[in-house]
């Protein structure tokens, strides 16, 4: 299926739900997008119109629908529909993925000495905070605020997909993927990964509660015990979940949709 | 006319000839230096918040600002500088008197382990009482505190044992300190975070002999780990923000307390050959500057003094040996790691289309 303008899916579904939801993301909308066609295909469609953020990088362009050309289709929704937003969500990955030369860790709030990887360089963990929060609320940030100042919709943020524990699928990942010097550098502990996630999703969490929009953190069922991707979600890259993690999503937003609603009534 | 001892002496002996007579611009205080820091020299830097200006200068020379606590390269330099890391050669922050340096160096080699160590503010945010606003916001738990303490000190015994020249500038006599063992805090408890309790804490003035012995300890302990360092004393001309000095006016307390400090650094300059003193007081205070070099509050000082100041330190303390390189951009490898974390998330991210199922 080619994703046009982002209505696409909308056009094609059999149900109608009485509100619209649409949702605009970068790559992590993918996973959606693909959860969307499968149900498509299995005749159990999706009331969501998905818009892929327009982003020119270098020659190409990526991407179907730009900001302003979605505020403006957001604009035009009532208070009873949603919008989704999957904007961004990969700063963690960028500081905490591959393995630097200077091995660091961080101490989370309430984390004793146990928790930090020996022969690691300690960073205060709001010296790194204060890198991700200018992330969080740089490009990515700007754009979530104008689309909240433009509809009357209610509004979700989904969190990032958590990191996935298996060092060994990341690492092959890179081998097979970037320059030797990339590869050689090894990946970072998962733990590392995991605290680096958890900050962000703290920070995401704290700027959408300041814009009237509802974080959406990763369905459990896709997590482990320790909150780490289960394998069976992994997109095949070192970030990104699959379609079936999208399933998931789909299926706690309708879920969440329903019972407030209910609760409503 | 008879001679006398006064006929031989240079020009810089003389008032009229070298603080009235010349341009303020030109006013040279500098008696005697006999040292010499080439570009490779490396030179650390501590002191109240005039070292600053002095660490500043330094950075952009081109000369070797030692810099021993940099902060992991994963911060960006505007995280560093919002951090204060860079700020001195090692992230103690602001040391006003004699006595913190003196038990910054004890702390560090493990001789003195101050009882109140930790000051609590919030759930999450945990204050060193040595350095209170080195990090923003607090430290989130006690735990971290301490892990970034001991990692700071480490630093702080890296730079002694491996610096070259320390140039230290002194601020303060008064200072606020526990009376359960006399540990000093930079900053009077209860300002920047922790409780003042007249139970447990003190003003205390220092001494001429108090700072003195401080100035004396400090030395031996860096000449035992680093037996060729050299050491420069300055003293800060920025007046007291306010005195505690029972009964003190602050005009008359500030004088007392620059005159110790200057006193002390001009005695250790004639007791020991490795220790030597430069005149930042006499050039921002002088009356050639006729006030010139302070701002309206009277306190801070105004940019051109700082650049007279630094302009007469590099001349008198390089020799005249220019920097051959320009400063040294360290954060050229940072950025190129941080470009391919970039560029691997990004590449992910526009293929991630090609991989569905």
């Amino acid at each position: 299926m080619q994703r046009l303008a982002g209505l696409n899916l909308i056009g094609k579904r059999q149900f109608v739900a009485d509100y619209q939801m649409l949702l605009y993301g970068d790559s992590h909308s993918e996973a959606v997008f693909q959860a969307a066609e499968l149900r498509e295909r299995r005749r159990y469609p999706t009331s969501i119109a998905i818009h892929r953020a327009r982003r020119q990088k270098g020659e190409k362009v990526i991407g179907d629908t730009s900001l302003e050309e979605f505020v403006e289709i957001a604009r035009g929704l009532s208070s009873s529909d949603m919008v989704i937003s999957m904007i961004g969500g990969n700063q963690h990955a960028v500081l905490a993925t591959i393995q630097h030369p200077i091995p660091f860790d961080v101490l989370e709030p309430g984390a004793d000495f146990s928790s930090l990887r020996p022969g690691t360089e300690l960073i205060p963990y709001r010296a790194i905070a204060s890198i991700i929060h200018g992330g969080i609320r740089g490009r990515d940030g700007r754009a979530l605020s104008k689309i909240r100042d433009a509809t009357p919709a209610r509004m979700f943020h989904i969190i990032p997909p958590p990191p996935k524990r298996d060092s060994d699928f990341i690492r092959s990942y890179h081998e097979s993927r970037f320059s030797e010097d990339i590869a050689k550098l090894g990946v970072s502990s998962p733990e590392l990964r995991m605290k680096i996630w958890r900050m962000q999703r703290n920070l995401l969490h704290e700027y959408c509660d300041e814009l009237g929009i509802e974080a959406f953190d990763p369905p459990q069922a896709a997590l482990d015990q320790d909150g780490f991707l289960l394998p069976e979600y992994y997109a095949k890259d070192a970030t990104h979940a699959n379609r079936n993690y999208g399933l998931l999503l789909l299926q706690e937003l309708e879920q969440r949709i329903v019972r407030s609603n209910e609760s409503v009534q | 006319m008879t001679s006398n001892p006064y006929k031989a002496l240079p020009d810089k002996a003389f008032w009229r000839r070298t603080v009235a007579s010349p341009a303020p611009g030109e006013v040279d205080p500098v008696g005697e230096f006999g040292l010499t820091i080439r570009p490779e020299t490396k030179v650390a830097t501590a002191g109240s918040c005039f070292a600053q200006h002095i660490a500043r200068y330094l950075k952009n020379s081109g000369y070797n600002y030692y810099i021993a606590e940099t902060g992991h390269p994963h911060l960006s330099e505007p995280a560093l500088q919002a951090n204060n890391y860079g700020l001195y050669s090692a992230r103690y922050g602001n040391i006003y008197t004699a006595r913190q340096l003196r038990q910054l160096i004890e702390r560090a080699y493990g001789r003195f382990s101050p009882s109140e160590s930790c000051w609590q503010e919030a759930e999450d945010k945990y204050l060193d009482p040595f350095r209170p606003t080195a990090q923003p916001g607090g430290f989130v738990s006690r735990a971290e505190l301490e892990a970034d303490r001991a990692q700071h000190l480490a630093a702080v015994r890296s730079m002694f044992e491996t610096l070259d020249v320390f140039v230290f500038t002194l601020g303060l006599t008064e200072c606020w300190r526990s009376k359960v063992d006399g540990a000093v805090f930079p900053l009077c408890p209860g300002v920047e975070g922790g409780k003042f309790d007249p139970e447990t804490h003190e003003f205390y003035n220092q001494d001429v002999d108090d700072v003195l012995e401080d100035l004396t300890v400090v030395r031996g302990a860096i000449c035992e780990v680093n037996p060729d360092a050299e050491i420069i004393l300055t003293v800060s001309p920025v007046p007291l923000m306010a005195t505690a000095e029972p009964g003190a006016n602050v005009l008359s307390a500030t004088t007392y307390s620059k005159s110790v400090l200057r006193v002390a650094a001009e005695t250790m300059r004639k007791r020991h050959s490795n220790v030597h003193y430069f005149p930042s007081y006499e050039i921002i205070s002088g009356a050639f500057n006729r006030g010139g070099y302070y701002a309206d509050d009277l306190r801070n000082v105004v940019e051109t003094g700082v650049s007279h100041v630094m302009g007469l330190f590099m001349k008198h303390v390089t020799a005249g040996v220019a920097a051959s390189q320009p400063p040294a951009k360290c954060s050229d490898a940072k950025a190129e790691l941080m470009r391919k974390a970039q560029e691997m998330v990004e590449v992910e991210c526009d293929e991630v289309a090609l991989d569905r199922e």
